[in-house]
């Protein structure tokens, strides 16, 4: 009951949420917040539910803005075709990237990882005739049919929103189910999960594509919102920021990783006060969220709402809860 | 007639190291198999060449006459084979009942679309699953710590929670590595009636153990291996009084070592 209501809850404040915030500079600021959200629940999908720590991530995010941006900048394809065609281009980059990474373990799979991402940005740098180079790619605002001038912004906000809610939506459904579970079983033990049948390469592969495809779908919003993307994009920075929304929400988590990009969208606006310690200010609560609430800012507060009600806890009494 | 399982001349060499060397036995359906011998004998690689998880320098294993010598853990398991570990391996951060769930990815029939789009099939599919994790949960007996996380629970329920898990897969052929160890005596009976009844369910059963004990009370059947070697096969009051059996666990004694000399 309470998770429906605090769906529920939730979905209204979106819905509501652009009319209520009419400033335009804060409903970019939502919009850019969604497009972090499905960057990190994408990235959630592997660092948190299947246990595959990808530092590589922004070559999904930057690959699908940028082939979002040249098809829609040189080419004049529509909008919703480069949606979808950035789509397919991270899921076939995730599955490449897999390949090579998913034979590497631990500390070695990571380096894959970013250097994959690394290779992606270097190619996009330097091949000026068609990404402009460094330079940057400016992408045209889509047009949207029947939508005044001025309301574009909220477009996108629909659109961004849409598309998180439909993904966490699918994405809560495949958790709770059989396949979703043996995610979580590879995560928690890989020798176990095989030994009950559990193709565990197969699914980390899979698991590549989907998350890739997704991060490079929020890529793809991102482009045309922003106007203008450049090969920073791609680097190491995006990627890091992708781990930190997710480590910080709390992985495995979907509340978590739309927490952890709500931090790193709306909240570090709140320090623009601040101005040049903003940055510091921001990773000071960064690492101190990190060494007090290792599980995620929010972890504890929802397992304080789900605490097992009085007729659960006849059950034995665990060393985890004794200590 | 033909063997549930059969290894034929397995051999496994690590290096210069010869751990298993040209061993065959076989399981018979309904049989608790006992797979004895002392500490580095070669028990570990055999239960895991068997398994999947090493592959043998040479030989064949067959499981319902389908050679699944270089199948990997994942498509034995589908084949019906089973194991546990010998250490306590659960899935730690999940409750009780979820492992049994995790562990029940095999006998789940619905796909990833009906999955997503709740159909009725997959309803129809989710109840016959919990359905079969309640019967695995009374089986080994944890029914009652379902909701527990299974981090922190006490070392006899994570051994029963180890053979709920391989029961997951719904085995035909289950292995179970060294599965008393660590037990106190108590502990140690009801494990050997959980055995039997397991057995009793239809569930074949392979017992590694270096603990003489419980293996003789329990298995129908014994093989006996020493420095990776099948010296002895046979039931446990021959294998009690094997004369090769005897030395490898005991040693000889003194006067024979003497008369050995002499």
């Amino acid at each position: 009951m309470l998770r429906i209501s605090l769906a529920l809850a939730a979905l209204l404040v979106i819905a509501v949420a652009p009319f209520v915030v009419t400033d335009p500079y804060f409903q970019q600021v939502m919009v850019i917040f969604g497009i972090y959200a499905i960057f990190a629940v994408a990235l959630d999908i592997l660092f948190g539910f299947l246990g595959v720590h990808s530092f590589g991530h922004a070559a999904f995010f930057g690959g699908g803005a940028y082939v979002c941006g040249i098809l829609m900048e040189t080419y004049g394809v529509s909008f919703g075709l480069a949606l979808v065609a950035a789509t397919l281009f991270s899921a076939v980059l995730g599955f490449l990237i897999a390949i090579p990474a998913l034979r590497m373990r631990g500390i070695y799979f990571a380096i894959t990882t970013l250097f994959c991402a690394e290779v992606v940005r270097l190619v996009v740098t330097n091949v000026p005739d068609v990404t402009r180079g460094v330079m940057g790619l400016t992408t045209p605002m889509p047009s949207f049919p029947g939508v005044p001038y001025g309301y574009e912004t909220a477009v996108f906000y629909y659109i961004t929103f849409a598309i998180l809610v439909l993904a966490c939506l699918l994405l809560e459904r495949f958790r709770v189910s059989p396949l979703g579970r043996s995610f979580i079983a590879i995560r928690e033990n890989e020798q176990l999960a095989a030994s009950v049948g559990v193709p565990v390469f197969r699914i980390k592969f899979y698991a590549f594509g989907v998350s890739g495809g997704l991060a490079g779908l929020a890529g793809a919003i991102y482009a045309p919102f922003i106007g203008i993307i450049s090969p920073d994009l791609l680097s190491p920075t995006y990627s890091a920021m992708g781990m930190l929304m997710v480590v910080v929400g709390g992985f495995g988590t979907i509340y978590g990783a739309i927490f952890g990009a709500f931090m790193f969208s709306v909240v570090t606006e709140f320090f623009r006060a601040a101005a040049e310690l903003r940055m510091i200010i921001f990773s000071g609560i960064l690492i101190v969220a990190i060494i007090f609430m290792p599980r995620g800012v929010l972890t504890p507060l929802v397992e304080y709402l789900r605490r097992p009600s009085g007729k659960d806890k006849a059950g034995l009494v665990t060393r985890d809860e004794a200590a | 007639m033909t063997h549930l399982f059969q290894a034929f001349d397995i051999t496994k060499r690590f290096g210069g190291l010869v751990a298993l060397d040209k061993t065959s036995f076989h399981v018979d359906e309904g049989e608790i198999l006992g797979l004895i011998g002392p500490n580095g004998a070669g028990k570990s690689t055999c239960f895991n060449v068997v398994t999947g998880t090493l592959r043998p320098t040479s030989g064949r294993i067959e499981l319902m006459g389908q050679d699944i010598t270089d199948a990997p853990p994942f498509v034995t398991a589908r084949l019906g084979m089973a194991r546990t570990f010998q250490h306590t391996t659960v899935f730690p951060q999940l409750t009780v009942r979820e492992n049994i769930e995790a562990a029940c990815y095999l006998r789940a029939k619905a796909g990833l679309a009906p999955a997503l789009l709740r159909t009725p099939g997959y309803r129809a599919d989710q109840a016959s699953l919990d359905a079969a994790v309640d019967v695995i949960l009374r089986t080994v007996d944890l029914k009652q710590v379902e909701g527990s996380r299974a981090k922190g629970l006490p070392y006899g329920y994570l051994r029963r929670l180890g053979i709920g898990i391989a029961l997951g897969t719904d085995p035909v052929l289950l292995l179970m590595d060294e599965p008393a160890a660590g037990l106190n005596p108590t502990e140690s009976l009801e494990y050997a009636k959980l055995a039997r009844r397991l057995r009793d369910s239809g569930i074949t059963i392979v017992i590694v153990e270096h603990d003489m004990k419980v293996i003789m009370n329990l298995c129908d059947r014994i093989v006996v291996l020493n420095y990776g070697k099948k010296i002895a096969e046979g039931r446990p009051d021959e294998i009690r009084s094997n004369p090769l059996v005897i030395e490898s666990y005991l040693g000889k004694s003194r006067d024979e070592t003497e008369a050995d000399h002499a």
